[in-house]
């Protein structure tokens, strides 16, 4: 199992160093001079050749990138083209708000797609179960920018129960409650689409499941219907639902670019997308080396994860 | 005053909605909403806090490094300038109490406000005024405001030796250490010419290699740095220095805190020089969507913020909102490539006029919130000439004038076609700009009813500037401007000296009007000068000139004025609202 941990780990390390590479010469390939982006239209070829220079674009690509890749593994991740503030810190203002909205957004989605999905298999074609489709089938249609949207039309402006924006209330001394008030949307708007896609994985998986010898067995032997569904058949039936937990990691990053936006979150997202938008290349793959190697992570997690759930998944 | 408008003197505008946060506005009728509380007299009193909204974050507070509106907002209350403009566009003084010029033009003389301190306590000084400037004009400054100084003696001189010094360095002709020599030297001669000189504590002189009208507006109303916190810093590294996220200046309002996507604060500067504003503090909240601060309007959670034409009719029935809305200097308008055949002959392009029906756009996407362009210059700027040629709505004149142009649709399918050619062209616009898409798209079906097929494409911003515009590579386009203060338009439509002339325009006469109305320092006569040129640009139709679109800003009733809207912005008197006592909790909430 350790072994099986370091081997995965390390491993990870080529993936990532190929993720910045491609990451690397896709920004470069994007249209638009950072250099010319910094300064205005008007200036002469000199200014722009001035500009390259300083930024350190006047380099080929690949030496580009062994400075950038050099400096980033001894810690330093550059500066902002647009600000001159260091990556780093930018990304440290923002890593953390990002991290609690998704993971809130996610545990949100949890404790309610696992238990819906049980019910909804084990009640199969009742009214819970055709109401929890439609209600999937619609979440995972609806953009998420138009469902921020209505989040903020009927509870901020229709009931006024909740603010339409922001972290938490301009100079109010901290208090949990205010927090949570505004996190409420914004983890709904993440949350929702995560919790429509688990709950059906969570429902089809179980169907699966109680369709298998070893439940038949349990009941045979005269179980109760809740030990059988709880203890025998649950293990089982989550563990594709682990894999796309992991699986759904980008998609909440992805998703967490437009509702930063729409809920006005200081999180990486938007960091992400300003950066993308002025072609601030540091910035830029500050934040994908962070997103990759969470995503990795991620994936790393739900795989050991299995030898837990899974007795016939051994690590050696 | 919006630094959006000031020094600069022409940028391209990306998003017209962006600018909501410098968006000018003149006051509506108030008389709709009157709270309760207006019955008793009050005079202003201090105190409370403004909840103010922006689209974009900020990016530096350092004002020679400004280049985007939120910056720019938070860079004008924390500095001031030598001047400044009232809500008419008129210059004021402000940390210079007066000026004179030579006879010749060349010579100016500012004469500085005594007993100014910086928000730190030390004096402001004419050293201050000088370091500002040298810093903008240091060859290692990255900023955009370079070349609002080249009117200064002995700046093509010293820009020239700057390139070829620069040129060396690349052909690695002379090493890095010669090279950063070499500059320091060429600076320090310039330095030496005096364009720039100090005369004591409290008067500085500049000097110009010749007579330049909009000198005063575009050069001298810049927030001026402070040397003794900057000094060991001109050039290259004042960028990353703490005072680009900590900055402390001479302005109406101290800097408090910047939360970066969250919110940026500044408080009333007890020592202003024009005394404290009446507002504690004002925060500004980073808001991106547009959507989201419309909605926190409406639910009183902020005090004030852009709205869109579509949502005016809605948001003037809120009893705790006011509505403001006012010109802008900002316009639309579609560009030929004049080098290509098609957009040649003048007829085509007057005929293409006629064929577009411009109060139908200012209808359809406005909502009336906007006026119909005719030419180049704002009709909230004193050089406007309304008396020029307007070639209104009329497909049938169009047709006629194509006709006589040659173009004829002799293979009946529906098309006009002119010795085999067909005459239909690519549009092309920036992508997230949904008006400029509307736009463009009412374009192509005006212009399908008199034969003229236009096929539309958007581009990503920064594409469409390097490899559209700037590359000279379209057949037409729709883009826009925002004017500065001053009607200087020579690097839009010079033949030679004009960057942004990407059109291609030439014009002898025009070009001769262009230097002139840089040259005469007389208002009316340069304003007669530019009367004539925005009639040329009539006439010969070298843009489609569509529209300015109105600015419109919500303000919640509990903030009292005088509250008047500019084109260069609401916010511009700002120090002289004031919240009554009983309101400074926070923004009036609707009643439900």
């Amino acid at each position: 199992m350790q072994q099986y941990a370091i081997r995965r780990t390390l491993q990870a390390i080529p993936l990532l160093l190929g993720i910045t590479l491609l990451s690397f010469l896709i920004i470069q390939a994007a249209p638009g001079d950072p250099a010319q982006i910094l300064i205005n239209p008007e200036a002469s070829a000199e200014d722009v050749a001035r500009i390259r220079t300083a930024l350190g674009l006047d380099k080929p690509v690949y030496v580009q990138y062994w400075r950038w890749l050099t400096s980033m593994l001894r810690g330093d991740m550059g500066r902002s083209f647009l600000d001159g503030e260091e990556v780093f810190r930018k990304i440290a203002n923002r890593l953390p708000n990002t991290l609690k909205l998704t993971g809130c957004a996610l545990l949100f989605a949890l404790i309610i797609a696992v238990p819906l999905g049980i019910i909804c298999a084990t009640k199969q074609y009742s009214i819970l179960d055709y109401l929890s489709t439609v209600f999937a089938f619609i979440w995972v249609s609806m953009p998420s920018f138009w469902f921020a949207l209505m989040l903020i039309l009927v509870f901020c402006v229709w009931l006024r129960w909740l603010p339409s924006h922001g972290m938490r209330t301009y100079g109010a001394p901290f208090s949990l409650v205010d927090q949570l008030r505004h996190l409420i949307l914004p983890m709904l708007a993440l949350g929702l689409r995560q919790l429509a896609g688990l709950t059906r994985y969570t429902r089809s998986s179980m169907l699966e499941v109680v369709r298998q010898d070893y439940i038949r067995t349990a009941r045979a032997k005269g179980l109760h219907e809740r030990v059988v569904i709880y203890k025998h058949a649950l293990r089982n039936a989550l563990i594709p639902v682990i894999t796309i937990l992991g699986l759904s990691l980008p998609g909440l990053f992805g998703g967490a670019v437009v509702v930063e936006n729409v809920f006005a979150w200081p999180g990486m997202g938007r960091l992400a997308v300003q950066a993308a938008f002025t072609r601030d290349y540091p910035v830029t793959m500050g934040v994908l080396v962070i997103a990759a190697s969470m995503v990795v992570l991620g994936n790393l997690l739900a795989d050991l994860a299995y030898g837990f759930v899974d007795p016939r998944i051994r690590y050696d | 005053m919006s630094s959006r408008l000031r020094g600069l003197h022409l940028l391209l505008v990306m998003l017209l909605a962006v600018s909501l946060v410098a968006a000018g506005c003149a006051p509506r009728e108030e008389a709709e909403a009157p709270p309760p509380e207006e019955e008793k007299p009050e005079g202003p009193v201090t105190g409370g806090i403004l909840f103010d909204a922006s689209i974009g974050d900020a990016t530096t507070f350092n004002p020679i490094h400004v280049n985007d509106t939120a910056s720019g907002l938070i860079s004008d209350y924390v500095h001031s300038s030598l001047v400044d403009f009232d809500d008419k566009i008129n210059v004021v003084p402000k940390l210079a109490t007066s000026w004179e010029v030579s006879e010749d033009g060349k010579v100016w003389v500012f004469h500085l406000r005594e007993g100014v301190k910086w928000h730190d306590g030390q004096p402001f000084t004419a050293r201050d005024v000088a370091f500002t400037f040298l810093s903008i004009l240091h060859p290692e400054y990255t900023g955009v405001r370079l070349r609002n100084y080249s009117s200064l003696l002995g700046f093509d001189e010293y820009q020239e030796k700057l390139s070829q010094i620069r040129s060396d360095y690349k052909d690695k002709k002379i090493t890095e250490e010669e090279y950063k020599q070499a500059i320091m030297e060429a600076f320090e001669e310039f330095k030496a010419g005096g364009a720039i000189k100090i005369i004591d504590d409290h008067t500085i002189q500049f000097t110009l290699s010749e007579p330049y009208a909009p000198f005063l507006v575009q050069s001298m109303a810049m927030g001026i740095i402070p040397e003794h916190i900057l000094k060991d810093h001109m050039g290259a590294t004042m960028k990353d220095h703490d005072f680009t996220r900590k900055p402390i200046g001479t302005g109406r309002f101290k800097f408090k805190e910047w939360k970066t996507g969250e919110y940026i604060s500044v408080v009333a500067n007890d020592e202003y020089y024009e005394g404290r504003p009446y507002l504690d503090e004002i925060v500004v909240k980073i808001i991106p969507d547009q959507n989201t601060v419309m909605a926190a309007l409406e639910t009183g959670e902020i005090d004030m913020g852009g709205i869109t034409p579509e949502a005016f009719e809605r948001f003037s029935q809120m009893k705790h909102l006011q509505i403001f809305e006012g010109p802008t200097f900002s316009y639309t308008y579609m560009g030929y490539n004049l080098t290509n055949p098609l957009f040649q002959d003048v007829r085509v392009r007057q005929a293409i006029a006629h064929a577009i029906d411009k109060e139908t756009i200012v209808a359809e996407l406005f909502q009336g919130h906007g006026i119909p362009a005719w030419s180049h210059g704002s009709p909230a700027r004193w050089d406007y000439n309304p008396d020029v040629p307007k070639f209104e709505y009329d497909p049938e004149k169009a047709k006629q004038l194509l006709a006589e142009a040659g173009w004829k649709d002799t293979d009946n399918d529906g098309i006009l076609d002119k010795d085999g050619v067909k005459f239909k062209f690519l549009l092309q616009t920036n992508q997230g700009n949904k008006i400029r898409e509307q736009a463009a798209v009412i374009i192509q079906q005006q212009l399908k009813e008199v034969g003229i097929e236009v096929e539309v494409e958007l581009v990503e911003w920064n594409t469409f500037v390097n490899k559209v515009l700037l590359a000279k590579n379209f057949e037409a386009v729709i883009v826009g401007w925002a004017l500065g203060v001053d009607p200087d338009a020579f690097s839009i439509w010079h033949s030679e000296g004009g960057p942004f002339n990407f059109i291609s325009y030439q014009n002898e006469r025009v070009d001769y009007l262009l230097e002139q109305g840089r040259k005469v320092m007389d208002q009316e006569q340069r304003k007669e000068i530019y009367a004539e040129f925005q009639k040329i640009l009539a006439e010969e139709q070298p843009y489609l000139f569509l529209y300015f679109p109105n600015a419109l800003t919500a303000v919640n009733v509990r903030v009292k004025g005088p509250i008047t809207a500019t084109p260069a912005g609401i916010r511009w008197n700002i120090e002289k609202w004031w919240i009554p006592k009983d309101l400074q909790g926070g923004p009036v909430k609707p009643t439900q």
